[in-house]
């Protein structure tokens, strides 16, 4: 009997803005405890298959399925309290709001004990620990982003969707970045990760899906697609 | 000298009953965008409100004091929809449109349908005429200071509310930035309606005080009320929580000393004019940056 | 013709001449209430030279415009890089402070109002009417459709972008301003004329009321429109039985609120205009002959 570890399932949907199409007829799936990657140009269509999974953006056909339950037309609110958490691009973080407020609101549907999940997150992020009732607005990019991340644990989310955490990183914080990712994975988070690095999401992810103008052009494992040429042409660089 | 200070004192409660009021017209503001011209005016409402059940039930004072507080909430509540198509859509000059004919319909309703359009008064044991507190030469009524401990233990109590709870922090969330409040799965449509309430409770708990201390109501209130809130939130800059405070303090305590020296009608005139005086000169208002 | 007639048809050209004083500036998103105060300015000043210097009909109509163009003038310059907010509570204010003037000054008949102004034959009246209501009506025709309405659109669009485009927000933003309380004036004066007087509570927030339903229930971003909901709104408050009467604040804001909600373009629409006016080209030519 075939075991569907599926976490999420999205079979054909397409989202359109007006009449321009966003993506077509893109299908994916992540499976419990693997990083996901979706690469590609800057508007292939990464961020919004996240943005339709969260329900920001409608899709127009087809389906998503979560943990087996059909959310394709569930409001944001309760797609967020089932256990989906969506990483923006730049982290999203209210800069008039201290971190531990920042953090505080990554818990709104959360129904266990919050300072248990604070302490967890400071033990992750010592950091935000020592600094944590300074305003969000004054932190460096890369510490905004832990802020970003540390938020989404809040609620121990059961899909974890990151949108370029690297963007605008320097080196060695992106690195950091990474090590953080492959860490959630140990800690058996289930992690759909949008980047245009290419080479350092096929790295650590078990599979990827290469988007190109609103269409899935390649899947496969992440060593396979490193290895393919067509992939190390357009975007690894030959 | 005891009477300067008996003023300073009234003056004080004024300015902390403006305080609620710009309070609530700042909370709207934040979390909907929307500058509710007819907020104060629905305020009166709710005095008028409080005034009917406490004439049909011989001035029994728990449930007029109920009834000015319930309305207030049904009143917020049942206008938020009005608003939510403009906030979707974030057009504020039909917003304001809509809360301009909200104050006007509602200062129509209390200047024909109540008490033959005439000024209502509220019985003396509302404003506890009975207990008084002499010092010196002057008396201070009961009724005055009641309002004005229970004024400072509003303000207190609301941003207590916003800075420390869970519902406070997301009702900022949203003031600050819609988008990311809907990541975080706030459902922005029911926070609005919940600030609209929020507001109305607020609202008709600053009646029952407006009624306490005052003692009377009427349409050109509403009015008034109104042109000085707008008067306040210009000086302090929309949006200031901070500000709104002290310059609400100051209207109260400059109104208060000058109301013995000119008619009242004068004394709303000059607001206004302090209006268009700062609008036209520093439109960000005395603490503000630009919005 | 009956004084229901008269009053019926004058008052819809008054209103109309409002709305459109109103509809300039707000087809540039700049919430400008001077026609209001402007039109009890207009009404009052009229009333006072005719009543206490004999000014005759064409004199107090030219020295009310005057007299609130250079008292529009004052807050113009500061408003018109401003719009929104300020705009509007700005010359809300300032309204207030009118009405409060007129409420209280003796010399204006403070609560009783001012009358006594020599009445004009009501024909001649209704003559003048309407013939500044096509004067006016043309000169907003032809400012709809002229590289300034194009600018008007622009700004309506996006203030920022019209301004990359080279258009001067803040000049325009005097002009209009300015045009806008002539306007208002004019329906003050006539106004005036019509009642052979002034009274402080016809220029209260119901006016503004009235100003902003035929505004918006005609069509805030089109001049037709609000030909055809002057009348109509003022003529169902007039037709109504008299129990009902004391409702048309509340039917006013209701309706406003109800056309706000579902139709906020209004009973005619920029849409609706292009099509009809296509549909009438078509017409001309085929009548004309190509």
């Amino acid at each position: 009997m075939e075991q569907n570890n599926n976490v999420l399932t999205i079979e054909n949907i397409s989202v359109f803005y007006g009449h321009i199409c966003a993506i077509r007829n893109v299908s994916l799936d992540a499976q419990e405890g693997e990083i996901v990657g979706l690469i590609g140009a800057n508007g292939a269509g990464k961020s919004t298959v996240m943005k339709a999974v969260l329900g920001i953006q409608r899709s127009s056909s087809g389906s998503i399925e979560f943990l087996g339950k059909d959310i394709t037309r569930m409001s944001t609110e309760r797609i967020v309290a089932s256990g989906i958490v969506y990483v923006p691009e730049g982290g999203g973080v209210l800069p008039f709001m201290t971190i531990l407020e920042n953090l505080q609101l990554g818990a709104i549907h959360f129904k266990g004990n919050l300072n248990d999940r604070l302490k967890q997150v400071f033990e992750r992020f010592p950091i935000l620990e020592e600094r944590q009732h300074q305003l969000a607005g004054t932190l460096s990019g890369g510490e905004r982003q832990m802020v970003a991340v540390g938020r989404a644990l809040m609620s121990a989310p059961k899909l974890l969707m990151l949108d370029e955490p690297s963007l605008g990183l320097g080196p060695k914080v992106v690195a950091g970045v990474f090590n953080i990712i492959l860490d959630l994975q140990k800690a058996g988070y289930t992690i759909l990760l949008s980047e245009q690095n290419a080479r350092k999401t096929l790295q650590c992810a078990n599979r990827a899906y290469v988007f190109q103008t609103g269409d899935i052009m390649l899947n496969g494992t992440g060593r396979e697609l490193l290895d393919n040429p067509v992939v190390q042409q357009a975007y690894l660089g030959g | 000298m005891e009477v300067f200070i008996a003023q300073l004192i009234s003056g004080i409660k004024l300015g902390s009953l403006y305080a609620v009021v710009v309070i609530c017209y700042n909370l709207l503001i934040l979390v909907t965008g929307i500058l509710h011209l007819g907020y104060a005016s629905l305020l009166v409402l709710s005095m008028y409100a409080a005034w009917f059940v406490l004439n049909a039930t011989n001035n029994n004072l728990i449930l007029g004091i109920s009834a000015g507080i319930v309305s207030g909430i049904v009143i917020g509540t049942v206008t938020a929809p009005l608003f939510l198509p403009f906030i979707k859509r974030r057009a504020i000059l039909e917003a304001l449109v809509i809360s301009l004919a909200l104050g006007i319909i509602s200062g129509d309703v209390m200047s024909h349908w109540f008490n033959l359009g005439l000024p209502i008064a509220f019985p003396s044991s509302l404003q506890m005429e009975g207990t008084t507190i002499s010092w010196g030469l002057t008396i201070i009524r009961m009724g005055e200071v009641v309002t004005l401990v229970a004024s400072i233990i509003i303000v207190f109590a609301f941003l207590y509310f916003l800075n420390r709870t869970k519902r406070g922090r997301i009702l900022r969330a949203v003031a600050q930035d819609t988008e990311v409040a809907r990541i975080l799965g706030i459902s922005v449509t029911k926070t609005a309606i919940f600030s609209f309430a929020l507001a109305g409770l607020l609202g008709g708990l600053t009646a029952i005080l407006f009624a306490m201390s005052t003692g009377t109501a009427s349409s050109i209130l509403g009015d008034s009320l109104v042109i000085k809130a707008l008067a306040v939130l210009f000086l302090a800059s929309i949006g200031n929580l901070r500000g709104g405070l002290i310059c609400a303090l100051i209207l109260g305590v400059v109104e208060s000393l000058a109301m013995g020296y000119l008619p009242g009608d004068w004394t709303n005139a000059i607001a206004f004019s302090v209006v268009v005086v700062i609008l036209l000169f520093k439109p960000e208002g005395l603490f503000g940056e630009q919005h | 013709m009956t004084q229901f007639q008269f009053f019926f048809l004058e008052f819809s050209a008054i209103y109309i001449l409002l709305a459109w004083a109103i509809y300039l500036p707000f087809r540039a998103n700049q919430p400008y209430f001077g026609p209001f105060y402007s039109m009890c300015l207009g009404a009052y000043f009229a009333t006072y030279t005719s009543i206490s210097w004999g000014w005759p009909f064409w004199l107090t109509l030219i020295g009310a415009v005057v007299f609130c163009v250079l008292f529009s003038l004052i807050p113009a310059f500061k408003l018109a890089p401003l719009g929104g907010f300020p705009m509007l509570i700005a010359t809300m204010a300032l309204f207030f402070i009118v009405q409060t003037a007129a409420r209280n000054m003796q010399v204006l008949g403070g609560r009783h109002g001012l009358f006594g102004i020599p009445p004009l034959p009501p024909f001649i009246l209704l003559g003048i009417t309407y013939g500044f209501v096509l004067i006016v009506g043309f000169c907003v025709y032809r400012l709809d459709n002229s590289h300034i309405g194009r600018a008007l659109d622009a700004i309506l669009f996006d203030k920022h972008v019209a301004a990359t485009l080279g258009i001067d927000i803040a000049r325009l933003s005097i002009q209009l301003q300015l045009i806008s309380s002539a306007i208002g004036a004019l329906a003050g004066v006539l106004y005036a004329n019509t009642f052979c007087g002034v009274f402080h509570e016809a220029f209260g927030f119901p006016l503004i009321l009235y100003g902003m339903t035929i505004l918006i229930f005609g069509g805030m971003y089109t001049m037709w429109g609000i030909i055809i909901a002057a009348p109509v709104l003022w003529g169902v408050t007039q037709v109504l039985p008299e129990a009902l009467k004391a409702f048309s604040i509340i039917i006013y804001g209701a309706l406003l609120i109800v056309m706000l909600l579902i139709r906020p373009n209004g009973i005619i629409d920029r849409k609706m205009t292009k099509a009809m006016s296509g549909g009438a080209r078509a017409l001309l030519k085929r009548v004309v002959g190509s």
